[in-house]
């Protein structure tokens, strides 16, 4: 046996010594376990633990053993958010309408990281059907951030980010809306890859908007990040959106660098935000420049429209796909025997919280029949305006950078009661959504003792350009990844 | 764009959404400042803009051909008779 940190290595670490037999997967998976049980009073960062985790890591251990040929992820251990369907496992959406919802199937992603050997310890917790910016807005608990519990984690996958943050897992899954992988990576100093459009099967994934949103990686390095990567893209007959794209190893180009690169930093991303994250930033692109790369800044006329564009449409689109929680088929059961349909139907929907009532009426605001034209309709050409004018600056630049996040983790209840003050925290990450493109944030610096996420976005289909760039900015910064 | 509360009262209607009074009148006032704020799109001017097709094409479709469904979707169901979903009763 040798000595490693099972609690704060890498997954690419942990997978290689296990496959050796130097690391026992059980005692690995009942050290993260007994790690749980410590910390997750203070971070509250699942709502459900897998009861058969054990159970399979004594399974790879005998693989082992056997000298079987294993999964790129054998053994080890990932947290799944809760909107991502477990066939053993309640998927609750952090709502009371799935409260006791176990799914008959698995999501593809859970699929192929299993095939992969992975383990799932347990199903993390988000804004109720991930929408929020804090993970506040779960019907179950607050998640707090591990590096100032007094603090947001960010969200919506505020669980996924902050169990990697507090060293209760070493991968994790979440999915990105608007930001939902994105901001809780920033606010919690881990890296989160939403990836391009149609990458990753969305199958299995509780629908909220489903032209914006995606299944992406969350990790505590850029490396174990491309190799989850590797583990859950591909074609996939559940989801026609899925793209035919070969598979590709993300790895292998890790190391190329940014040199020659040309990369743009998004004025209107940078102009409005906290001064700290400010000077991150423009910090940041100096290093890209000390690496080789071509740095200018880049200006994104249209964004001023963006975040409208973004909520409109993600509340039209929520508020077709919830309207399929009725009570009768799955989900909250009230007992329909001597109710009128209409009656039961809107019993069972007085279960959803503030913040999906009041999208769910936007939705319908927007897209009713006198609105449609000024709302639904404008949102979907400024869309078209956004990706042009990327389109247009992709033609000249490799990669664009910009804050993740505008602001740094705020106080947990500091911004319940104010709906659209919160939207605009989602600013500099909902662009991403609306066009396609893959987006990746990554750990940038602390100030004050609060992390700074530095966004990388790149065209369609650009993950490998924009995991060269992450893995050549981690490795030349040093910032921390883990509070144990 | 105002916004009034027989409006939301309308929308949570159609929505099948239960308001009471006080839901009702916060509901109000945020909607309408949220439907203010998208009234932002008013601003640019948006007629040679068409709604765009995906920039990279969707997979093909999948034959048609029918598959034995593998999962026990009924097993979710909590009011069953054989093989139907009992629901309330439609008025």
């Amino acid at each position: 046996m040798i000595t490693m940190d099972l609690l704060t290595s890498s997954a690419a670490d942990i997978v290689t010594q296990i496959k050796k037999g130097y690391v026992s997967t059980e005692e690995y998976i009942a050290k993260i376990f007994d790690h749980i049980k410590k910390v997750e009073s203070n971070v509250h960062a699942y709502i459900s633990l897998n009861d058969l985790a054990i159970e399979r890591a004594r399974e790879v251990d005998s693989a082992v053993k056997r000298g079987e040929k294993l999964g790129k992820l054998a053994g080890i251990a990932i947290a799944v958010k809760d909107n991502i369907c477990t066939s053993n496992m309640k998927t609750t959406c952090a709502s009371k309408i799935l409260e006791h919802y176990i799914p008959p199937y698995n999501a593809t992603v859970i699929e192929m990281l299993e095939r992969e050997g992975a383990i799932i310890i347990g199903k993390t917790n988000l804004d109720e059907f991930a929408m929020g910016t804090t993970t506040e807005f779960s019907r179950f608990k607050e998640t707090r951030n591990p590096w100032d519990i007094e603090r947001v984690p960010g969200g919506s996958s505020g669980g996924s980010a902050a169990s990697l943050a507090a060293g209760e897992t070493t991968l994790a899954l979440g999915s990105d809306t608007g930001g939902s992988i994105r901001c809780p990576a920033s606010f919690c100093s881990v890296v989160g890859l939403k990836p391009t459009y149609g990458l990753v099967s969305r199958f299995g994934l509780v629908s909220f908007a489903n032209s914006l949103e995606l299944i992406g990686p969350m990790c505590r390095s850029v490396y174990d990040t491309a190799l989850m990567l590797n583990c859950i893209t591909g074609r996939d007959s559940m989801d026609h959106t899925t793209l035919d794209v070969d598979t590709k190893d993300y790895t292998a180009t890790i190391t190329q660098g940014v040199k020659g690169l040309k990369i743009g930093l998004v004025r209107e991303m940078i102009s409005d935000v906290d001064e700290h994250v400010s000077k991150t930033i423009h910090d940041a692109a100096s290093k890209f420049e000390s690496l080789g790369a071509n740095l200018n800044e880049v200006s994104i006329d249209s964004l001023q429209y963006a975040l409208a564009s973004y909520y409109t449409i993600a509340m039209a689109e929520a508020s077709s796909n919830l309207a399929r929680y009725d009570g009768v088929r799955y989900g909250i059961d009230m007992g329909p025997e001597g109710f009128e349909w209409n009656s039961y139907y809107t019993k069972v929907r007085s279960n959803f919280g503030d913040v999906v009532k009041r999208r769910i009426i936007i939705g319908t605001y927007v897209l009713s029949s006198g609105y449609y034209g000024k709302y639904y309709l404008k949102a979907q050409k400024v869309r078209t305006l956004i990706k042009q004018e990327f389109a247009s600056l992709f033609k000249t630049y490799d990669l664009l950078i910009a804050p993740t996040m505008p602001i740094l983790p705020f106080k947990i209840g500091e911004k319940t009661m104010d709906p659209l003050h919160m939207y605009m925290t989602d600013i500099d990450t909902v662009a991403a959504n609306l066009i396609g493109i893959p987006s990746i944030s990554i750990p940038c610096a602390f100030t004050d003792g609060l992390p700074i996420g530095l966004q990388i976005m790149g065209d369609h289909l650009s993950e490998e350009l924009l995991i060269r760039a992450a893995y050549a900015f981690e490795e030349i910064t040093d910032v921390k990844k883990v509070i144990v | 764009m105002m916004v009034s509360k027989e409006e939301v009262k309308h929308l949570a209607w159609l929505a099948r959404i239960e308001l009471d009074d006080k839901e009702l009148e916060v509901y109000t006032k945020q909607v309408e400042q949220i439907i203010s704020y998208f009234d932002t799109l008013d601003k640019i001017s948006l007629e040679d803009i068409h709604i765009s097709q995906r920039s990279v094409p969707y997979s093909k479709f999948r034959d048609d051909v029918p598959k034995e469904s593998t999962d026990n979707v009924l097993s979710v169901v909590k009011n069953s008779k054989e093989k139907f979903v009992k629901a309330p009763k439609m008025a």
